[in-house]
């Protein structure tokens, strides 16, 4: 009997505590993304040429280049969302956390609770404010629901979002304004716990009040999780990352910290590029 | 006359005529319903909903006829809507795109278009005579599912077709597989559209006759049906077999059972457009 | 903005750095000129590295901020203003540094009639207030200090105007005293230098502060 309550605890607790949280002392020193030669086609069409890159852990990376130039292709890469599209098909080595993504034996929806990723447009489900922050967990198995409403308040607060909505939580989440809608969709990120968030754009479709509070946001995230953003606002990668990447025509031009791209580039063509002379 | 006055008397002009087109349905429909309830409203009492059809107007009821296509519709709704909703979601969400699935999916829009009487024959066919249920409140249940398969199963793609792609996508980036992200997000987003299809295709079958009585339909059936295999009848029937008959009494009583099924039809597209307005607010 | 605001405090104390560090330097060059203090001396100039480093850091910073976070208004102005008030702290800095050199190059202490004869002390007494008003005015943005220099510079303006007769005066009394009196003359015009310098700050703090540009500015 005793036995028996031992064995189905320890499934319990596997259920709910991924095995990659887990972490190894010695993965805290390799890169938390590990990108070698990547290449992406869409049918014909070759997005991404061939990109190396590697991401360091609690860095805020922004991928910057002009419209179609791969940088959202190459972001979807890290959590496999490409594979969605018809006609899609990459090569190429992508180790996040260690592991290479792309091998058969990854289960993408377990990937997925490690990555988390933040859209252009806040996409809330037709559901109550709660709701939208559990569904992370409830996928995953989790029934305890003193362990759902706790994790549910700690991604609220992380997302600063909890004193807008402690007394309403049974509320629709459509009944919140753009920004905080884009608040709850990190919020819904941040309670499945992932190491990495990705973010494609999440401030293009805010006002400027909004977005300067998502910036301080991202800031403030910086300390726990790893955080990429593809955004088409240079003033915005300037102010809040410490890496840049440029992207142009599916090549990554020039990879660099912040502070070295705008104040001196070392290509020419993400001098032209920042300085707007082009794109 | 200039440009400018021309276009505001074609503007009043199309107004007007717009109006009287509109009045004129709503008169036709008015002058319709007066009719059918001064005639018949006087019958209407409860001896008349529970009794049973008599070949004598007087005592005659609709109680057989109403149980006939409540039954009916009850059965109809228990096959026809996991297969119809079903067949739907398997379209929409897991059918590869393809020229074959494309043909699937004009042909189905067009079975929607396919006369009831052809469906009768087809049950005919099959039901009553290839599987052997007889004439029977089965074989009745089942051609009409067939009937309104085609308008699930549209209404349930378009249902789920709106459904915003972000929401899906969403789902996936959280670690959702691709039915958690059908049963938690698409399904309860689309249920109202696919709700109101299903009340919708009910309402017309509700009103059909031709194919129920190639099936088998009778038109006298003065006891209750106790079993899937017995023999059933339904309002649109005894409506249809009483204006047929020479006596008043049963002219009257025709009135009555038409006042009944108006009645019926008019709650049921009530329901359905409740629903749906209930489901656009809850998306907005 | 949490980033901005926190790199724009790293310039703003690091420009309060300068200042004090600035004035150290001064006070310490000052004293060892009047006590002929080769020690001191030798500190100051040895303290000189440091001024270049923060002089280079705050540059480096001015640019990065202007790079990354598109300063506006005030937060531009400020920025501007830095950089200029840095240079000019740095220049005060480097005159420390040339006054310490003199004591340590020439083993000549100075009489004392002859410091007083040129009204070093008041002068000195009147930069020193100067640079409280300017450390007030940069501290708490309170433009009336910083236009309380204005008047005092005038002082220096008319002790250094003075200093060169006084000068003339107390070599024909006596000759021997010619390389000290060379030196005094020097020094005095080194602080009346410092005095612009200052006047210069207090000119960009009010532009930063209040947008009011007062360069070429006759009526202060």
């Amino acid at each position: 009997m005793a036995k028996q309550i031992a064995i189905s605890m320890e499934t319990k607790i596997e259920e709910q505590l991924p095995m990659d949280k887990i972490v190894d002392k010695s993965l805290k020193k390799t890169p938390t993304i590990e990108v070698n030669d990547a290449k992406v086609w869409y049918g014909d069409f070759m997005a991404i040429k061939g990109i190396d890159m590697s991401i360091k852990r609690n860095t805020v990376t922004a991928f910057i280049g002009p419209s179609g130039c791969g940088k959202s292709t190459f972001l979807r890469l890290f959590n496999r969302m490409n594979d969605y599209v018809d006609d899609f098909k990459m090569e190429g080595k992508i180790k996040v956390n260690g592991r290479n993504i792309y091998k058969d034996k990854v289960h993408v929806e377990e990937l997925r609770k490690e990555i988390g990723m933040v859209f252009q447009k806040p996409n809330p489900f037709p559901k109550s404010i709660f709701e939208n922050v559990a569904y992370g967990l409830k996928i995953q198995g989790i029934t305890d629901k003193k362990l759902i409403a706790e994790r549910v308040e700690k991604a609220l607060r992380q997302a600063d979002l909890w004193e807008d909505v402690k007394d309403n939580l049974k509320k629709s989440a459509l009944a919140l304004s753009g920004g905080q809608q884009q608040r709850l969709c990190i919020a819904r990120t941040l309670a499945v716990e992932p190491s990495i968030i990705l973010m494609d754009e999440p401030t293009s479709a805010l006002d400027p009040i909004s977005t300067a509070k998502i910036e301080e946001l991202i800031f403030e995230l910086k300390e726990k999780y790893t955080i990429v953003i593809v955004t088409h606002n240079m003033q915005q990668a300037s102010r809040i990352s410490d890496y840049t990447a440029f992207f142009y025509l599916g090549k990554l031009i020039e990879y660099n910290k912040t502070k070295t791209v705008f104040t001196n580039p070392e290509k020419e063509q993400t001098e032209n590029y920042i300085t707007g002379r082009f794109g | 006359m200039n440009n400018l006055k021309k276009n505001k008397l074609i503007d009043s002009a199309f107004k007007t005529v717009g109006m009287l087109f509109t009045l004129l349905g709503i008169i036709v429909l008015a002058i319709l319903l007066y009719n059918i309830i001064k005639v018949g409203y006087t019958r209407i009492n409860w001896d008349f909903l529970t009794s049973l059809p008599s070949r004598r107007a007087s005592k005659a009821g609709i109680y057989t006829a109403i149980v006939g296509t409540l039954d009916l519709m009850l059965l109809t709704v228990i096959f026809a809507i996991p297969v119809g909703v079903g067949a739907g979601i398997y379209l929409e969400e897991y059918a590869k795109k393809s020229r074959f699935s494309r043909l699937l999916e004009i042909n189905i829009a067009n079975l929607a278009g396919v006369p009831s009487i052809i469906y009768g024959l087809l049950g005919l066919g099959i039901f009553v005579r290839f599987f052997g249920f007889g004439g029977s409140i089965l074989s009745g249940a089942l051609t009409m599912s067939l009937l309104i398969l085609p308008i699930i199963i549209v209404a349930t793609r378009e249902s789920i077709k709106a459904v915003s792609p972000s929401l899906k996508e969403a789902s996936f980036a959280l670690g959702a597989s691709k039915w958690q992200t059908i049963q938690r997000v698409i399904i309860p987003s689309s249920f109202g559209g696919i709700l109101t299809g299903i009340i919708l295709s009910l309402s017309r079958a509700i009103g059909e006759t031709a194919p129920l009585i190639v099936v088998g339909a009778m038109a006298y059936v003065p006891f209750i049906p106790h079993s899937l295999f017995d023999t059933f009848s339904v309002l649109p029937m005894q409506i249809f077999t009483w204006t047929t008959r020479p006596q008043d009494g049963f002219a009257i009583a025709a009135a009555g059972a038409i006042i009944i099924l108006l009645a019926i039809t008019f709650i049921m597209n009530g329901i359905a457009v409740y629903f749906r307005n209930k489901w656009q607010n809850k998306l907005q | 903005m949490a980033n901005a605001t926190y790199q724009r405090e790293v310039i703003n104390q690091a420009g309060l750095d300068m200042l004090n560090l600035s004035i150290s330097q001064l006070e310490k060059a000052k004293e060892a000129f009047v006590n002929h203090d080769s020690d001191l001396a030798e500190e100051v100039m040895n303290i000189e590295n440091r001024v270049n480093a923060l002089d280079l850091k705050i540059e480096k910073d001015c640019e990065k901020f202007i790079a990354l976070y598109n300063p506006v208004a005030i937060d531009l102005r400020f920025v501007m203003a830095i950089r200029k008030i840095n240079y000019d702290l740095e220049r005060i800095a480097d005159h420390a540094y040339g006054i310490s050199k003199y004591v340590v190059d020439v083993d000549k202490k100075i009489p004392a009639n002859l410091i007083a004869a040129v009204e070093f002390d008041k002068m000195f007494a009147t930069i020193l207030l100067m640079f409280e008003s300017i450390t007030d005015a940069y501290e708490n943005k309170n433009v009336k200090a910083a236009r309380k220099v204005f008047k005092k510079d005038k002082i220096l303006d008319e002790i250094n105007v003075q200093s060169f007769s006084i000068i003339e005066s107390e070599i024909k009394k006596d000759t021997s005293i010619i390389a000290e009196a060379l030196l005094l003359f020097s020094v005095v015009k080194k602080f009346e230098r410092v005095g612009d310098h200052i006047k210069n700050i207090a000119e960009e703090i009010i532009f930063y502060i209040d947008a009011e540009v007062l360069k070429h500015n006759k009526k202060k």
